[in-house]
């Protein structure tokens, strides 16, 4: 190879080296600049929030209790839309065991001259466990409290959070019987806690 | 590129029953998967094609089917380790892990609303580049029979025969948090979270993987993302692809022996598709109502990731590139030079003639080239990444101001009061809360440009949009539409915060359409919004089927609200054109409890306390009595005794 073919080359090289860099040089200057934090950025789309287990039987063998538990809303006032029947409510629009806040369940204490199937909750007593079956299989619970309120003064708002410490809350009515109003005063508050 | 810069090999893998040809540079690595015919649909390849645009999801560069009908895509082999590298070595604590598995279940979740599953989702696929994460192989998991260490992360319902499902990934995600728990004392919340999503019945695992990311971030004692979804930036592929493509056209030996020609796929054949596609897409629109946007939105994404948004550089600098490659050819040139110099210069003219030939584009292609060869450098110094997040709700104690981007087709920058706050900002995406302080803020929207200045006074061009804007006391959404005049407006829309009845929902929808009114079914419930007006609705918490008809086109869609949610819906765009469109804010905390809890009626319970008293005195009084009476006898038998 002749000497010319070896000086070509090697100033070629040299050369194109040379460009390279001057091009990327300017390059490095443009894009340089103050670093800064992108808001996060979500689709449009619509979302989808559903939805959670559901709870399907309740079991305090304290009191000898095992009922079906049944997926309930509110009735045509607002008011916890408890099953007429042996059946026990679960409030669907609150949360559910495994999730966060208070899983809410009622159920009568008495209803048209029959003992409800929440007559004797009365009886459940602090440290009694408490067994809730869902599709997924079973949760246990220990009782913490059991409070009687005047309806006029219950905390439903706490009873019904959708945050905060996982919760059990079992309601029925309680006190003092009003006979013309055919109700009682009171709500009795069952609150257990995961095991 | 010279030809020991390139090289490739072929591998089969089995596990999807797909080939994979390798092809790779100095710096990256490319991996082809192809065929058989009929494992993807075209469907299937539209999705994948969206991938490449989700953080956290190893991007599909290329897919499309070969002349032959076989599937194929070619994406980056990362070099990465997988997560396998870091539970080997014990790198990742506890708290670590959960970040890594909430970040693996976002982007899942990114994914499954784009309609893309994974199927085959296992520590294999995770790949972690410092705290950047990356799931490979997102859309790929259809046929074949997966190796052991997948099957283990696998629904049992594809065990056998891979099924991707966003169940199965759920599945797959539970397994992962399980194998990552395995020497860490989980909260009860995440052993419950495990049992619920490997259930063996689909239906009874977590709805959605924003559901199961959300309940491990609830475990995280750190809230702060230790990992994020990561970006790989494209263009750096593009070189290789480009180089790929020269290579093969201009070399016979590795013409004649290359498995891609034999399937025939050229990478020039992938830019010209690419092309290809981009010109045709607004056929598409004409053809399919229902796939329109997501093409014309493909479209536009591809165009930007490939060249017409790229940023232009100066007369020097493109003056010193060409320079610089003209030198380098020359530099090849005379390394070459030897006693064969003739024939090689008449291989080369050979080359350039079929370079002529075999390219479908002209000058404009070799334009953009150019300047994609330029921008490549600058792709090096990417420094901003969006988060892509899917179907967040806000709480309305957060929720501030929203902006949501109704402009048809533009991606856009975004300022705020003067500063860069999004970079490519897509047409239906959402963002916020920006500010929660009431006040008053200036908004600008640019065309999207690769690196867009930090200060919007930096700006060289034009605003598509600059608007000022004044946030009172409450939540506020604004929408960047195009008005009934074909200007582009800003729009503030108030929220009605106050709580809806238990077990209810609110859903206003916000007509920013050109169309003087458009149609609104909401389950039932038919009505019309006219232009610029909104609709408010109570609705039962659950599913809520929604339906908007203007005219030419309708859309519909199923709201899944839960008690005390709000659906802010926009509607925007032109129903003569056929882009119309719909963006959703969702917000929570709207919800109230019940008034009370009757339940009871007959006062039996009291009856009983108040039998109950008798019987308590009564007994008590016999216990006092019997009692008294052995104390008795027993005082009676000690004084017998000493008497």
């Amino acid at each position: 190879m002749s000497l010319v073919k070896h000086i070509v080359r090697v100033t070629s090289g040299a050369l194109a080296c040379i460009c390279f860099l001057a091009a990327w040089i300017p390059v490095q200057v443009e894009t340089a600049g103050p670093e800064f934090e992108s808001f996060a950025v979500r689709s449009g789309e619509i979302g989808n929030s559903n939805i959670k287990s559901t709870p399907k039987i309740l079991k305090i063998s304290g009191i000898n209790l095992n009922a079906v538990i049944t997926p309930v809303g509110v009735d045509k006032d607002n008011a916890f839309d408890v099953p007429s029947s042996d059946l026990v409510g679960w409030y669907q629009y609150g949360s559910s065991p495994g999730s966060f806040g208070s899983t809410v369940l009622a159920a009568h204490v008495d209803y048209a001259g029959v003992e409800g199937i929440f007559f004797n909750l009365q009886k459940v007593k602090v440290g009694q466990t408490i067994t809730i079956e869902t599709e997924l299989g079973y949760t246990e619970y220990k009782v913490s409290a059991v409070k009687s309120y005047e309806k006029t003064g219950l905390p439903i708002n706490e009873l019904f959070t959708k945050s905060g410490p996982e919760k059990l809350q079992l309601i029925t009515c309680d006190g003092e019987f009003d006979k013309i109003d055919r109700s009682y005063k009171n709500n009795l508050v069952v609150t257990a806690i995961p095991v | 590129m010279a030809k020991e810069n390139l090289s490739q090999s072929e591998q089969t893998k089995n596990w999807f029953g797909m080939t994979q040809i390798i092809l790779e540079d100095k710096k990256n690595k490319l991996g082809v998967t192809i065929g058989p015919v009929g494992v993807w649909d075209q469907d299937h390849i539209d999705k994948l094609k969206i991938a490449s645009e989700l953080a956290g999801i190893n991007p599909v560069i290329d897919c499309d089917f070969t002349a032959d009908g076989k599937p194929y895509a070619a994406v980056p082999l990362l070099g990465y380790p997988n997560l396998n590298k870091f539970l080997e070595k014990k790198d990742l604590n506890w708290d670590q892990k959960l970040h890594l598995v909430e970040t693996c279940a976002r982007i899942l979740e990114g994914a499954h609303k784009k309609g893309l599953t994974h199927g085959a989702f296992c520590p294999e696929q995770i790949f972690i580049n410092n705290k950047e994460v990356f799931i490979d192989g997102i859309g790929f998991g259809t046929g074949g029979t997966p190796p052991d260490s997948v099957s283990k992360f696998l629904a049992p319902e594809n065990t056998s025969n891979i099924t991707a499902s966003e169940s199965a990934d759920i599945f797959s995600l539970g397994k992962l948090l399980e194998v990552l728990s395995e020497d860490e004392e989980a909260p009860r919340s995440l052993k419950r979270l495990i049992t619920w999503s490997t259930s063996e019945n689909p239906e009874a695992r977590p709805p959605s993987a924003l559901e199961f990311a959300s309940i491990v971030k609830e475990s995280l004692s750190k809230k702060d993302p230790y990992f994020q979804a990561g970006y790989i930036a494209i263009s750096e592929y593009e070189e290789l692809i480009k180089t790929s493509a020269e290579s093969l056209d201009k070399n016979d030996e590795i013409t004649e022996q290359d498995s891609i020609k034999q399937n025939d796929i050229s990478f020039a054949d992938l830019k010209a598709k690419q092309e290809a596609r981009r010109v045709s897409s607004t056929l598409v629109q004409e053809t399919d109502e229902d796939l329109e946007v997501v093409h014309s939105n493909q479209a536009e994404n591809i165009s930007s990731k490939f060249s017409d948004n790229e940023p232009k550089r100066g007369f020097l600098l493109k003056a010193l590139g060409v320079a610089a490659v003209l030198l380098a050819i020359t530099f090849f040139i005379s390394s070459q030079l030897n006693d064969e110099d003739d024939n090689n210069l008449a291989l080369d003219q050979k080359t350039s003639e079929t370079e002529a030939s075999s390219s479908p584009s002209t000058e404009k292609e070799a334009t953009a080239k150019d300047t994609k060869q330029s921008d490549d450098v600058s792709g090096d110094s990417e420094e901003f990444k969006n988060t892509l997040i899917n179907s967040s709700v806000v709480d309305i104690a957060d929720a501030g101001l929203q902006i949501v981007h109704g402009i048809p087709e533009t991606e856009v920058d975004v300022y705020f009061d003067d500063e860069l706050i999004i970079k490519g900002f897509s047409s239906g995406d959402v963002v916020g809360p920006i500010v929660n302080e009431p006040g008053e803020y200036k908004i600008g929207f640019y065309k999207a440009e690769e690196n867009p200045p930090v200060a919007q006074s930096d700006r060289k061009d034009s605003a598509v949009l600059d608007s000022n804007l004044k946030m009172v006391d409450e939540p506020v959404s604004v929408i960047a539409f195009v008005d009934s005049f074909g200007n582009i407006s800003l729009n503030s829309t108030s929220t009605i915060v106050s709580d809806v009845a238990p077990g209810k929902s609110r859903v206003m929808v916000h007509n920013y359409t050109t169309e003087n009114s458009i149609e609104v079914l909401l389950n039932d419930e038919s009505f019309n919004i006219t232009n610029g007006a909104s609709s408010v609705s109570e609705v039962a918490a659950g599913n809520t089927i929604l339906e908007i008809r203007a005219e030419n086109q309708t859309l519909s869609d199923e709201i899944s609200l839960l008690d005390g949610e709000l659906s802010n819906i926009f509607i925007y765009g032109s129903g003569k054109n056929k882009s119309i469109n719909l963006s959703e804010i969702r917000l929570s905390g709207l919800d109230s409890a019940p008034i009370g809890i009757p339940s009871g009626d007959s006062g039996l319970l009291e009856k009983s306390k108040n039998q109950d008293i008798p019987a308590i005195k009564i007994g008590g009084l016999l216990f006092i009595l019997v009692a008294t009476g052995l104390v008795l006898r027993r005082n009676t038998r000690v004084k017998n005794e000493f008497s």
